[in-house]
């Protein structure tokens, strides 16, 4: 009922806000969704992912790629997106699921390090350090003809972003949702029950995998643009204090707090440049020691009092 | 049922369960006795799957499963308890026993299911708690002790296994709940092989027909429960006169 609240809320923006607010809101959205990605591997699952952006970079340049050679349909760029999000899971996830704890971290850590040299090193395919540029903007069901292309885009993202939340919160209610909270309480009762532990680790992995490529094809094709720092750690650290901030156990959390985050860059980086990586710095530190669960935990606590 | 033949894990230089030979025939009730340290919690974890022999051979149910995988050999029909708690406190008691019971029929992974096979798995989760006497509301952590081991016995028989190990079910229980825990043993259905390892000799005697003794990780007798008290080995070994 929230949630679809929530999605009209969203939906009637292009009548509130101006054509920059909402090309900003739709970043926001899509970092949103990567978030609650990451927050069923962090909080549901209880692995730590340090490589996270791996998977919006692998969505991007899918998307892109694909925008350049193949098809300018907005949708045919997500399912090759999506596509290139499972299968990067399902190989690099093998191994990391094979880890736990800081190992997990480091072994994600790695893997977002070698996307990134893998986007650099291959500049024919990718463009190398200029990024992947060129992308022509794609099209959306033909509606970009009838009316302004940044109010229609904003609604498509809005649909796949909104459909990637189903996934997520159909995911966590269901049986996979309780085998995955099963592994990251009782690995050693899971694997007596007959769960492969690894198998039901690398489903989380999948499921988030994907999700979040298709978060990186709306990067895509929002800033028609991908470069091989949309790989690397500084954006999975600031996913990470996404989720951090919006509270790892829930979705609408990160989400809200992405949304915020990327506002509150795009208000201050004119004035403070280099130093917003402070302020995430900062912001980290700071939800770390006064917010354990997030604001999604704070919410529930005035719940709880009220 | 069950057949181990000259089984050795080794924790490094330790061997925990040293050339390890036993057979248990179906629907037999086994007790595995010894001092701390004899190797009956290595057997178990060696018979589930958790710990790989570096030597020996298992078989179950006529096949060999030496190999095999720890979920493998649990979808086979090897369920287990463990000597520590091992419930999943966060949720409640009736989730605990739903995730063995999805597991069961293959439904563990399913991203989705329709109401109907929901409230069927709920109702047959509930019925395994009602066996065991546990109420199926609230979170697992908040039960007393008793309870919790009364927790997992369910979740082991939800599992609906053909073999069920129980590492020391009665641990820290009261006197009046391990006769309870006794009575409910002796009414699992008799075609469920048994193996129970357990220090309340009350306990043991009380539900198994035989009994194996360990000490030092290997075999020091194997008999009737009065043959195996008898032994001058298990005497001066466990029963400590
Ligand atoms: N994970 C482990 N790593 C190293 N040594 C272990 C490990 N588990 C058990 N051991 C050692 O193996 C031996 C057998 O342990 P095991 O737990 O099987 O004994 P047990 O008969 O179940 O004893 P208890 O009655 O105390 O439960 C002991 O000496 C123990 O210290
Ligand atoms: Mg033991």
């Amino acid at each position: 009922m929230r949630a679809i609240l929530a999605a009209a809320v969203l939906a009637a923006m292009p009548f509130v806000l101006g054509a920059y607010q909402l090309s900003l809101l739709t970043g926001g959205l899509a970092y949103g969704l990567m978030a609650a990605s990451l927050a069923l591997l962090v909080g549901h699952a209880g692995l730590p992912s340090l490589g996270h952006a791996a998977f919006l970079g692998v969505g991007a340049y899918a998307a892109g790629l694909t925008a350049k050679h193949l098809s300018e349909s907005a949708v045919v760029q997500l399912g090759a997106a999506v596509l290139a999000g499972v299968v990067f899971a399902l190989v690099t996830g093998w191994f990391a699921v094979r880890t736990r704890g800081f190992f997990f971290l480091m072994f994600t850590l790695a893997i977002g390090e070698i996307a990134v040299q893998a986007a650099t090193r291959s500049g024919r395919v990718t463009g190398g350090d200029n990024g992947l540029s060129g992308i022509p903007v794609s099209t959306l069901f033909g509606l970009e003809t009838a009316m302004p292309y940044v109010v229609v885009f904003y609604w498509w993202a809005l649909a796949v972003v909104a459909a990637g939340f189903a996934v997520l919160a159909a995911v966590r209610r269901g049986p996979l949702g309780a085998a995955i909270a099963g592994t990251r309480e009782n690995e050693a009762r899971m694997a007596a029950f007959g769960y492969s532990v690894p198998g039901v680790r690398l489903a989380a992995v999948t499921v988030a995998g994907a999700v979040c490529a298709a978060g990186g094809a709306l990067v895509a094709q929002k800033d028609t643009f991908v470069a091989p720092t949309h790989l690397g750690v500084g954006v999975s650290v600031l996913l990470l204090v996404m989720v951090l901030l919006g509270g790892r156990d829930s979705l609408a959390g990160p989400a809200l707090a992405a949304v915020g985050l990327i506002a509150l860059r795009d208000v201050t980086s004119g004035a403070l440049g280099d130093k917003w990586l402070l302020v995430e710095g900062a912001l980290f530190v700071l939800c770390v020691y006064l917010l354990p669960e997030g604001l999604a935990g704070l919410w529930r606590k005035r719940a709880r009092a009220a | 049922m069950l057949v181990l033949r000259e089984v050795t894990v080794r924790f490094g230089a330790l061997a925990a369960v040293d050339r390890v030979s036993l057979s248990v025939e179906e629907g037999e009730r086994r007790a595995l006795i010894g001092p701390n340290g004899a190797g009956k919690s290595t057997v178990f974890a060696a018979v589930a799957g958790a710990l790989r022999p570096v030597s020996g051979r298992i078989e179950f149910a006529g096949r060999d499963v030496t190999k095999l995988s720890e979920p493998r050999r649990a979808r086979l029909g090897i369920g287990r308890t463990f000597q520590h708690s091992s419930l999943f406190t966060g949720l409640t008691c009736l989730e605990n026993v739903a995730l063995a019971v999805r597991a069961r029929r293959g439904l563990g992974l399913r991203a989705w299911l329709p109401r109907g096979r929901r409230a069927e798995i709920e109702r047959e989760a509930a019925g395994h708690l009602a066996a065991t006497d546990v109420s199926p509301d609230g979170p697992a952590g908040a039960l007393s002790h008793g309870q919790g081991r009364r927790l997992e016995l369910a979740m082991a028989l939800a599992a609906r296994p053909r073999l069920l190990l129980l590492d020391e079910p009665a641990a820290g229980m009261s006197a009046a709940e391990s006769a309870e825990l006794a009575s409910m043993l002796r009414a699992l259905p008799p075609e469920l092989t048994v193996m129970i390892v357990e220090h309340d000799l009350d306990l043991v005697f009380a539900v198994a027909s035989r009994v194996t003794a360990l000490a030092a990780g290997q075999v020091i007798a194997d008999g009737t429960p009065a043959q195996v008290r008898a032994s001058p080995e298990v005497q001066k070994a466990y029963l400590g006169t």
